[in-house]
């Protein structure tokens, strides 16, 4: 990377993140992302077997 | 057909019941002969079944409201004894044919508007507002004086009986062309009704002043419609309450058809599991005060049974189509479309009655499905009012359904249909 070149962001997850970008006026896109949910061990079996 | 035919199947029958619904404005009718099974000496209030020693002090008030009301006792505290001694029955609103809004105090001799689904035959019966001065009052907050009450028979002898007329004339009011059009002009129908008041003046207004009546008579149910704010939420609510009733009861369905607090629990339905509550403790909603002297110290927990409008896919489903609403809450436009774009997965489908100016004319989501809630982690937004804990409305928020409610209805889904 250039040392002079434009910084350009792809965020993913956090919003807070993205929009300290934004603010700083830096480019910057935001990417939706969360971690999968973990459910309890009989959620995740019902779920296996009705989705 | 294997289980995950079935619910599939049963889940696309239970979205079009919401979909296609065709939800009339018929009549204006006494609690007593529309709400179905609501008998002589019973209380509705809103939220999931709950005790009267357990309820919030609005509830309890809105009690002893109805006892009055009723004539069934002569004071507060015959009414409590009364109460105390089980001679009046306490139900959910939404275990009959009808909605809770705030604290949904209903009895047999309260006027109802009565909203049928012409596609299903269903009907839902929902308490009207109460006028420019006690809105929120009888049924809302649960206050009773003998003002309220006098506006009560007021509106019942005086003015219904005027829109009764102009309603039977025309044979009806269609409520999901004014849903629709108010869509697209910034309502999302639960927490905004701008638009679709004043669609629905422009309906109703001119077959009003067409009426043989005193010219006096007319200007009276004029001004009680054109100047009580969010006149139409209580037909949105009907309409949203017929089309779930017609999905209730879809065996092997995973889609929600009711989410609502008592201030105390929060509960929701399942549409293949008529019948049973799926309760946790009621959320707090993360909105704007009224004014800067509230705190949350002042709120009530969730209450009220409004958000059949979500279930319907409006108010949080729709935050794309009211930037307004979500913008008093600080967010951006742009926070708004993917507020939708979030509801959109746990979502069985689109409607396609509903294109969004917003979101390039696509289509709100609709249906929740407690499946793709639990396997995404991605919780239905709910918009709301918030209420002070001595009662009253004192901001506008959202809050979120709790994992708990999907979670405990999984289980029960799966002890029933497992095998």
């Amino acid at each position: 990377m250039q040392e002079n070149a434009e910084l350009r962001v792809i965020n993913v997850g956090l919003q807070d993140f993205y929009e300290a970008l934004l603010a700083q006026g830096a480019k910057a896109a935001q990417i939706q992302w969360q971690p999968p949910v973990q459910q309890d061990e009989d959620i995740e079996e019902l779920l296996d077997k009705f989705l | 057909m294997d289980i995950r035919e079935k619910i599939e199947q049963a889940n696309a029958k239970a979205v079009e019941a919401i979909v296609d619904s065709d939800p009339v404005w018929i009549d204006i009718q006494p609690a007593g002969e529309c709400v179905e099974g609501l008998e002589d000496h019973m209380i509705l209030h809103s939220g999931p079944p709950i005790d009267y020693e357990n309820m919030v002090m609005l509830h309890k008030r809105g009690m002893v409201s109805a006892m009055l009301f009723e004539g069934w006792a002569k004071d507060e505290q015959e009414a409590v004894a009364r109460i105390r001694a089980g001679e009046v029955k306490i139900e959910s609103a939404l275990d009959h044919n009808t909605v809770g809004a705030g604290t949904g105090i209903i009895t047999k001799s309260v006027a109802m508007n009565v909203i049928e689904d012409r596609r299903s035959g269903k009907r839902a019966a929902t308490f009207p507002a109460e006028g420019i001065r006690f809105q929120g009052g009888f049924c809302g907050w649960g206050l009773y004086s003998k003002e309220i009450a006098e506006n009560l028979r007021i509106m019942r002898e005086d003015i219904f009986p005027i829109i009764r007329e102009m309603l039977y004339k025309r044979g009806g009011l269609s409520i999901k062309p004014i849903l629709a059009e108010s869509m697209q002009m910034g309502d999302e129908n639960h927490t905004r009704q701008t638009a679709s008041d004043l669609l629905f003046d422009k309906q109703i207004l001119p077959d009003l002043f067409k009426m043989d009546r005193p010219k006096e008579d007319i200007l009276r149910a004029v001004r009680y419609i054109v100047e009580t704010p969010r006149f139409f939420h209580c037909y949105g609510q009907g309409a949203a309450r017929s089309a779930l009733a017609a999905a209730e009861g879809t065996e092997y369905s995973t889609m929600v058809t009711a989410v609502c607090g008592n201030g105390v629990e929060f509960g929701i339905k399942i549409a293949g599991l008529p019948g049973q509550w799926f309760c946790t403790s009621a959320p707090m909603m993360e909105g704007r005060y009224t004014s800067s002297k509230f705190t949350r110290d002042d709120q009530l927990p969730w209450i009220g049974d409004s958000c059949v409008v979500e279930c319907y896919g409006m108010g949080g489903l729709a935050a794309a189509a009211s930037p307004i609403v979500c913008n008093l809450r600080g967010m951006t436009n742009q926070q708004a479309i993917a507020q939708t774009r979030e509801m959109e997965r746990i979502c069985i489908s689109r409607n396609h009655n509903f294109p969004i100016p917003a979101l390039d004319f696509d289509f709100l989501p609709v249906g929740i499905d407690m499946r793709l809630v639990l396997k995404t982690g991605i919780l239905p937004a709910i918009h709301g009012g918030m209420f002070h804990r001595d009662g009253g409305l004192i901001g506008a928020g959202m809050a979120r359904v709790p994992m708990e409610c999907f979670q405990k209805a999984m289980r029960a889904f799966g002890a029933r249909y497992r095998s």
